[in-house]
């Protein structure tokens, strides 16, 4: 089974949790600016998204690597990168269409969402369930479930 | 340095110098952070007898050494200055993401200095800090000046501003960040506007490090859990809103009605956070880091009262709400949204527009004064209108900008003012819940409920329950909250974390971040230096222990009705007591050992 | 007797109404007021109790407005024409 991270931006309170415990997770310090989960808010309207990489299947960001550094790992659903073939190009950063591979200038270096290696420090950092670590195919259920419920009510009104 | 930064930023406005300067480490450690060390820079530098309002004033923006980390809803930072309203130390803390945005850009503190010659703000981009011309800014609103600066500078920047009313000087003018979040109280919004300061921008790429990585994040976890499994921390505040509390203090005969007249509405419930939530809320929201998610997001579609934003919160919902004898949850949205816009303490705005209509029903001011509206009680359209006035600097509008104290005693009747020490109480009848009127008539920067939340253990029983209409033992409960939210204060947690947490949880996460090994004794003792050094810098300022009072109608007039019905405050049968725990004497001075004790 | 229920925050949505008025045998007290309560909403057991039938903590039960923690907490004694109010753990500020 192959999970991945499932977003729904309608219970986020814009905290920005998920991205404080990302780079305490990967960095050992507090440094949203580096995080790989970045929050977007609009606050007067009193919403925000989240944002992370998608982990492609077909990842721009593998196709144009050039010494393949960036790679498709499909056991962990994931697009994963050896450092140590990086040569720091930014071409990924240039072909993901989210924004989602940023080069970071501090410590020259590709800074991207690697789900934590399979467990995604953001999901349990979540006050509102806003981030959760599911079975792809189950993904939208909750979804599915909110509209079969609105589906439920109408018909109970009717009758 | 770790939790701390290191560095204060200090601007001078009036001949443009900015400086870095190092933070000293044992001063940091005596006085935490935000409104301790803020406070305690604060009366190392300025005499407490200046006019809040003069060049000679300064204004400190103060993070904690926990802002910017993942502690539980540690995203606050305090406004410390000597404030407009009461001449009283002024800390007004906010949320939002200022705080920590300002540590990631490298900066414990900024101090500003002195009085620009034309409207200005200031840039913090990281290391590179500069006073900018805001001729472009000046007299809008909040959320086009938060548009505005962002256009201009950085859109991640975190905006903190006044609106026209803190250039106009507004008594009661607030900062706002992140458009909804205000350094609401004490005016520190006028001191900035005093500065010709329209606003700070900061943008922080940086980092926040703590000491022991491993043991920080067992007691964020630690304390995290808590919270959430506390019924209210964990779940009852993102469903309600802090306005949930509308029908319970109703209910229990303390929501203050008609500018304190009665302790009961009867059509409170129509303000209440359950119709909050069942008619314009669009969703919570939290400020930077936090859990538990007290905000709204709410919409107004009635096309009179149209708009968008957040709130209100509890305290807005009453203030123009049952303490203006209103029960429209649209009109009390629009004048709460007034209030963010233009930059206003919602409380305090509430609170003089029901002070009004107490002199107008009264017969002590007329149509005459308010330029022919009818400023009776339950005047919904009025109360926007007011509200609007104040903030645009027209018409009655002028003379509300003063604050109720001054609106009442400018008409020969300050009796009808229902502030401590000059600001307005907030929604918790002293008469109706003994103790907070004592933390009331006590707390250091007059009326206000966040300085010892004593309704937690009155009203609520967190952590204990108490008779909200007794005397006994409530001294020492209000020095122990007034105690711990000091120190929580300057440690930049929200006090909403104490529904779950206590002295131990905080003294662990404020340790572990800045490997100052605070035992909870030694974190407490610290929040009591900072409240004995606040009663020192008021008691310089000219205040006195006739000041730790409250209103005559909360000490002579009885509650006419409901389940409080005749009591007064008993208010002489506790300060006395308070004075003596305190370790102050009669004259409420802090003694000589006390202060030796302190180390102050 | 009568007396009028009062209920807030998610009780009133668990029970369904804001106020009603309802009919009482003569000396009930709150206990037994609640037990009926929960009978008839049986998710409103463990909103009330815990597991050793004890009055959860932060729960707020008025009689006339006065807590009855200062009273005779579950065993306080409805009278004909009381107000009782019931609210889960709220807090603000």
């Amino acid at each position: 089974m192959t999970k991945m991270l499932m977003i729904y931006p309608d219970r986020c309170t814009g905290c920005q949790n998920c991205a404080l415990s990302c780079s305490f997770h990967h960095d050992g310090e507090f440094r949203p600016h580096t995080s790989r989960i970045k929050v977007f808010s609009w606050e007067m309207e009193g919403f925000s998204m989240p944002t992370a990489c998608q982990q492609c299947e077909d990842a721009p960001c593998v196709a144009v690597c050039p010494t393949a550094a960036m790679y498709a790992e499909p056991v962990a659903s994931r697009v994963a990168w050896d450092e140590a073939k990086c040569i720091g190009c930014r071409m990924c950063t240039m072909a993901c269409p989210f924004g989602a591979v940023v080069y970071e200038t501090q410590k020259r270096r590709i800074v991207k969402c690697d789900l934590c290696d399979g467990d995604p420090q953001c999901v349990p950092s979540c006050p509102t369930a806003a981030l959760e670590y599911v079975d792809e195919t189950d993904a939208a259920r909750a979804r599915k479930r909110a509209m079969a419920t609105g589906f439920k009510k109408t018909f109970e009104e009717v009758k | 340095m770790h939790g701390w930064i290191g560095t204060i930023l200090r601007v001078n406005l009036a001949d443009g110098s900015i400086k870095k300067e190092a933070l000293d480490r044992e001063l940091a450690k005596k006085y935490i952070g935000a409104r301790g060390l803020g406070s305690r820079i604060l009366i190392n530098e300025i005499d407490p007898k200046i006019d809040a309002l003069s060049a000679d004033n300064k204004l400190i923006f103060a993070a904690g050494p926990l802002s910017g980390t993942n502690a539980p809803s540690a995203a606050h930072y305090n406004v410390v200055t000597k404030g407009p309203l009461g001449g009283t130390i002024a800390a007004s803390s906010s949320g939002g993401v200022f705080g920590p945005m300002l540590k990631y850009a490298g900066y414990d503190l900024i101090i500003i200095e002195g009085k620009a010659k034309k409207p200005v703000y200031l840039w913090i981009n990281d290391a590179a800090v500069e006073i900018r011309d805001a001729a472009g800014i000046w007299g809008k609103a909040v959320p086009e000046t938060t548009e505005a600066i962002r256009a201009a500078t950085d859109e991640e920047a975190s905006v903190a501003c006044i609106g026209p009313a803190g250039e106009r000087m507004v008594l009661f003018a607030s900062i706002m960040n992140e458009c909804n979040r205000a350094a609401g109280r004490t005016g520190v919004g006028a001191v900035m506007g005093s500065k010709n300061l329209k606003a700070v921008a900061v943008r922080g790429t940086g980092a926040v490090r703590v000491a022991d990585a491993k043991a920080f994040r067992e007691a964020m976890l630690k304390a995290t859990d808590m919270i959430k499994k506390h019924p209210v921390g964990g779940g009852g505040l993102r469903m309600y809103g802090t306005d949930v509390l509308i029908n319970i203090l109703n209910e229990s005969g303390g929501l203050p009605t008609r500018n304190f007249r009665e302790g009961v509405f009867a059509t409170a419930d129509k303000v209440g956070g359950e119709s909050l939530t069942k008619n314009i809320l669009t969703r919570p929201r939290g400020c930077f880091s936090c859990i538990i998610s007290c905000g709204r997001a709410t919409r107004i579609t009635n096309p009179k009262y149209a708009g968008f934003g957040e709130g209100p919160e509890y305290e807005t919902a009453w203030s123009f709400g049952p303490d203006c004898g209103v029960d429209d949850l649209d009109a009390v949205t629009k004048a709460h949204y007034l209030c963010n816009e233009y930059g206003m303490d919602a409380i305090s705005m509430g609170t003089t527009i029901a002070c009004a209509m107490d002199l107008f029903e009264n017969g002590i001011i007329t149509t005459k004064d308010t330029g022919g509206i009818a400023l009776n009680f339950g005047n919904a359209e009025a109360v926007v209108e007011m509200t609007r006035l104040t903030g645009a600097g027209e018409g009655f509008g002028k003379k509300l900008a003063l604050g109720s104290y001054r609106l009442a005693e400018s008409y020969g009747h300050a009796e009808y003012s229902m502030t401590a020490k000059k600001q307005d109480m907030p929604a918790y009848d002293p008469r109706a819940v003994q103790g907070i009127g004592l933390n009331y008539a006590t707390s250091n920067r007059g009326g206000c409920h966040v300085r010892g939340y004593m309704t937690a253990v009155e009203i609520l029983g967190n952590p204990i329950k108490m008779d909200n209409l007794t005397t006994e033992g409530k001294a020492q409960w209000t020095i122990i909250f007034q105690n711990l939210t000091a120190a929580l204060d300057s440690s930049g947690m929200c006090l909403f974390t104490t529904f779950g947490i206590g002295g131990d949880e905080l003294a662990a996460l404020v340790s572990t971040a800045t490997g100052v090994p605070y035992s909870t004794e030694e974190f407490m003792k610290a929040g009591e230096r900072i409240w004995n050094m606040e009663r020192l810098f008021n008691m310089k300022a000219g205040l006195a222990a006739k000041d730790d009072t409250l209103p005559p109608r909360m000490l002579n007039d009885p509650l006419p009705a409901g389940p409080c019905k005749g009591e007064v405050s008993k208010l002489s049968q506790m300060l006395p007591e308070y004075y003596t725990l305190r370790g102050w004497d009669k004259d409420g001075v802090p003694t000589k050992e006390k202060k030796a004790e302190l180390g102050l | 007797m009568k007396i009028t229920l009062r209920t807030f925050a998610n009780f009133r949505e668990i029970i369904g109404i804001r106020e009603k008025e309802i009919s009482l045998p003569d000396g009930e007290t709150v206990g037994g007021l609640l037990k009926g309560l929960c009978k008839a909403h049986p998710t409103l057991q463990e909103k009330l109790f815990d597991a050793g039938a004890e009055l959860k903590p932060y729960v707020i039960i008025l009689k006339n407005g006065r807590n009855i923690a200062s009273l005779h907490h579950i065993d306080t004694v409805i009278e004909d024409g009381d107000v009782i109010a019931l609210f889960p753990p709220v807090a603000g500020g």
